[in-house]
């Protein structure tokens, strides 16, 4: 536990001198505080349900700093709770994807036998099929609706996650030191938990990163066909599908959560980029000071 | 199967075959790493074997870990026969046969504290806890002359002597009675390999160890091993006590490689080093001796059969028809 | 002064990310011409960087050269311009011969073709100034004939087949025969050999080392030779340098280095080489650290004979015999070397 508030301590204030991982840092920081506190940052936040006619496709304002939607909904305070369905989807999409694909790789580059061959032409196969077409039959079989897109989502990344680790596993296990620990009479277990996976993890975290990023377009990608969660969600691939037709007079109705996403999806890419460098054990001590 | 007492380890043709892959990894043929490998190593001594890159040195030190499954051969090990054990066997054997790599510092765990690598032996292999386990730690971190507060830096905080030292605690907290060094002190400075070669010494006498020695500098070798096999691809040429071999080397390619020593204050090598041409490839072996494509004093026999490793009379044995 | 080479007071420093790396403190450094010098010392005590800097490829963006001059055959290195370095003096006068071989050479072309291309800009018929000048084909004949006669000199088998090869196809001590081909191909003056042998086995490396000698000796090419292994220096130099973390410590005649040294450090890495005789003996202590070292004599801390004085100020160089040169306070006395 002290060498996890250690290390925690020390990335934080590695990402502080380096600049772009902490821009990167800093928005998905703003995402996680919007979505927690969007209750309270939003102007309007009855507008995620309710309507307001009368008030439709007003421009920016002081009282509607992103301007009304076609129900005359306030767009920056659905962008705000916008960001609560965002993040749902993509940590628990990562999640269960990480779930899957981390054993998945780390029993498939371990062993050297069918079971091994097995799991990875099992993920060949998922690879095989362009991600976003599998998520799209997915959704479309299973119904518009966040779960499963989530479900959408896992489905079609855990097989990164394997071959990733798989690729990492393999380079390990020809590292002395796991060479050491298992003519030391290490069980494989062992090996494969305290050895392997603490040492592939900074390219795991780097790859998570940057995969949640990916993992909000396809998503918004999904809402946009309208294959996400269905109305009166304000998930931002939605909105930006329902703006199209009042574009481009409406400018404001899809370029609020066109940036949004933007930002987002380059925060999580800057971060991912700056944790490379950052995580290289070689550059750790164990006292920094 | 009952090998007498003072026999530890004993090699009866062991052989390693590695195949040899095309483009297709079609087997086009085999390298013979270990080609019918006899040694004995005795109890508590400190058997070099040395030989130049390919000679299979460091095979033979892996075929006998079990790193290697061998091809041929059986290996004894304190009078049992652990040629083909199982992987949970060969695991419980780890306690008394240890090996360390060349670099030893690189067998540590990049992300675990020194303290954390040195424990982990005693928690694969005995039931202590963790209070009578630190203790070993702590023991076993002062026979190698390190302080205690080593304990909490990572390796690479600690210089290569140093790592060589935890890595060597390491595999010492099991307290083996065989441990294969393979190229223990390759890449360090002289003066720092003289202190490792000491504690070498130090803890072969405290902890009542055999060695098996793999090295390709001769000089070391002579310093601390009792006897020494040379290898010259995949074979043993020559065995004997280091006084023998090293005053009175009776296989020529142990004269060539005693020659290109250098030694100060003696004879340049450069004014009289007399071997011509490299090793031949090890996938395609000449036929009887292998050494008889560079060797001066070749005649037709040598190509006829491979030379057995005769035990002469004094002990010295060698593997060449013109020895006497 | 006859010397092909001579660095004065040459002072280099690498910035790291805990401050600057003292690797070189004022070092003083020597090359008579068709002489073979041994640079010696222990891993980090900075032969490497007096080689490269001579060389002139330190690490632009890390290196600082804070004082000094490096004065080679009549010119200061580090005021020439370094377009007109990089033409006419590296790979032309002074070349170069790498600790590991393989990695010197580009996988996917042939050796041959390596070596043509070398031969276009470095051939001694080169046009000085570089330039990209048609190669003629005379010129071109003439290179050939060139490489052909001093591949069969570095007894290489088939010298013609050699040159259809691609580096993996050869083996390490074959490719160092090559690699030290083509540090002659350009007629230099100055072979830079680091660590050449390090990784050749016993017997090859004996061949290397004969090879080098007899041909520096025949063409009248000094070599600067690094090593960490005084075995080797004592094989091939006439005149050897230590190190100690970066700074030079004594300079002596091959044969007075090894039968009477003077410096305290000296004496100790002698001590060092594993011997019957003597036993086993290190160097106590550990090489200290670059960022922050040991004011003075750096050797002071690990020194028997260390004085306050050491602590203070690190020694002037002092001529002690012919060539034979010493930076210490306190030398051992000879007959103090005789009986330890």
């Amino acid at each position: 536990m002290g060498q996890f508030f250690e290390n925690t301590v020390f990335i934080l204030r590695k990402l502080a001198t380096d600049r772009t991982a902490a821009v990167g840092a800093f928005i998905i920081m703003a995402l996680i505080v919007v979505a927690i506190a969007a209750p309270v940052l939003s102007t309007h936040p009855q507008d995620v349900t309710e309507f307001n006619p009368p008030e439709r496709l007003q421009g920016p304002s002081m009282d509607h700093f992103f301007g009304t939607d076609r129900m005359g909904s306030d767009v920056y305070s659905r962008l705000l709770f916008g960001a609560r369905i965002t993040i749902a989807i993509a940590v628990i999409a990562i999640g269960v994807s990480v779930l899957i694909g981390v054993p998945v790789g780390l029993i498939a580059g371990y062993y050297r036998n069918w079971v091994s061959d097995a799991l990875m032409r099992v993920s060949d196969i998922f690879l095989a099929v362009p991600q976003i077409v599998l998520a799209i039959a997915i959704a479309q079989t299973l119904g518009p609706s966040i779960e499963n897109v989530i479900l959408a989502l896992s489905a079609t990344y855990w097989p990164f996650w394997a071959r990733l680790v798989y690729a990492e596993t393999r380079s390990a296990l020809n590292e002395t030191y796991v060479e050491a620990s298992i003519a030391l009479g290490a069980s494989p277990w062992r090996v494969m938990l305290l050895h392997v996976l603490p040492n592939i993890s900074s390219s795991l975290i780097v790859r998570t990163t940057i995969g949640m990023g990916g993992t909000i377009l396809t998503a918004a990608a999904l809402g946009f066909l309208g294959l996400g969660p269905p109305a009166p969600s304000p998930e931002w691939g939605r909105t930006i599908a329902e703006s199209r037709e009042f574009l481009p007079e409406a400018w404001w109705y899809a370029t609020a959560p066109g940036l949004a996403i933007f930002l987002v999806v380059m925060g999580f890419n800057l971060l991912g980029d700056g944790l490379r460098d950052i995580l290289d054990p070689r550059t750790r001590r164990s006292s920094d000071g | 199967m009952n090998a007498p007492e003072t026999d530890l380890l004993v090699l009866d043709n062991l052989r390693k075959y590695f195949p040899i892959l095309n483009a297709w990894k079609r087997r086009t043929g085999w390298l013979k790493a270990l080609d019918d490998v006899s040694l004995t190593v005795r109890k508590g001594e400190i058997l070099g074997v040395v030989g130049e890159s390919g000679c299979g040195k460091s095979t033979l030190g892996k075929t006998v870990m079990g790193i290697h499954p061998p091809s041929g051969g059986r290996i004894v090990f304190e009078g049992n026969d652990i040629t083909d054990l199982k992987p949970h066997q060969s695991r419980e054997l780890r306690r008394d046969l240890q090996y360390t790599y060349q670099d030893p510092g690189a067998s540590l765990d990049p992300r675990w504290k020194i303290g954390k690598s040195l424990d982990e032996p005693l928690v694969i292999h005995t039931d202590l806890n963790r209070a009578a386990r630190q203790q070993r730690v702590r023991e076993i971190l002062a026979a190698v002359n390190l302080p205690e507060s080593h304990l909490d830096l990572y390796p690479h905080e600690i210089s290569g002597g140093q790592q060589r030292r935890v890595g060597l605690a390491r595999i010492l907290t099991l307290q083996p009675s065989l441990v294969v060094l393979d190229e223990p002190t390759s890449g360090l400075d002289v003066s720092v390999q003289a202190t490792i070669l000491k504690l070498f010494l130090d803890l072969q006498k405290q902890f009542d160890l055999t060695y098996v020695f793999i090295s390709h500098d001769l000089s070391v070798v002579r310093m601390i091993c009792d006897r020494v096999a040379v290898m010259y691809l995949g074979k043993v040429v020559e065995l004997g006590a280091t006084d023998q071999v090293f005053d009175s080397p009776r296989h020529p390619y142990t004269q060539s490689l005693l020659a290109a020593i250098p030694q100060i204050g003696k004879q340049r090598i450069t004014e009289a080093f007399w071997l011509e041409g490299e090793p031949p490839d090890p996938g395609n072996l000449p036929s009887g001796c292998r050494f008889r494509t560079r060797c001066p004093q070749a005649t037709d026999a040598c190509a006829a059969d491979i030379p057995p490793l005769l035990d002469r009379p004094d002990g010295h044995a060698d593997a060449c028809l013109f020895s006497e | 002064m006859d010397d092909l080479l001579r660095v004065t007071d040459l002072e280099v420093g690498f910035r790291t990310d805990r401050g600057l790396a003292r690797v070189l403190d004022h070092v003083n450094f020597s090359i008579g011409r068709g002489e073979i010098v041994g640079l010696v010392g222990e891993s980090g005590c900075g032969k490497t960087t007096l080689a490269r800097s001579i060389l002139g490829v330190l690490p632009a963006n890390s290196a600082v050269i804070s004082s000094g001059s490096i004065d080679f055959d009549g010119q200061n290195l580090l005021a020439e311009d370094p377009g007109d370095l990089a033409t006419d003096v590296r790979g032309r006068q002074i070349t170069f011969v790498p600790q590991d071989p393989f990695s010197s050479f580009n996988p996917v072309f042939t050796i041959g073709a390596q070596i043509d291309e070398l031969m276009k800009w470095k051939s001694p018929d080169a046009p000085p100034g570089g330039g990209l000048r048609r190669y003629a084909r005379t010129r071109r004949r003439a290179d050939r004939e060139r490489v052909m006669d001093l591949l069969r000199t570095v007894q290489l088998p088939d010298p013609e087949g050699i040159l259809k090869k691609f580096p993996h196809e050869v083996s390490g001590g074959q490719r160092q025969r090559l690699m030290i081909a083509m540090a002659l191909l350009p007629d230099p003056q100055l072979i830079i050999a680091d660590e050449p042998t390090t990784a050749l086995d016993v017997t090859i490396q004996a061949q290397i080392l004969k090879l080098l000698k007899r041909l520096a000796t025949e063409r009248d090419v000094s070599v600067l030779f690094t090593t960490h292994d005084l075995g080797t220096a004592y094989e091939i130099c006439d005149r050897i340098t230590v190190m100690y973390a970066g700074q030079e410590v004594e300079s002596a005649p091959s044969d007075e280095f090894f039968a009477a040294p003077r410096h305290p450090y000296t004496t100790r890495l002698l001590h060092s080489l594993p011997s019957r005789e003597r036993g086993i003996q290190g160097i106590p202590g550990q090489i200290p650290g670059l960022i922050d070292p040991p004011t003075g004599c750096r050797f002071h801390p690990r020194c028997d004979h260390a004085t306050e004085a050491c602590r203070t100020a690190r020694p002037e160089t002092a001529d002690i015999g012919p060539a034979h040169s010493l930076r210490c306070f306190h030398p051992v006395e000879l007959s103090q070397e005789a009986t330890a």
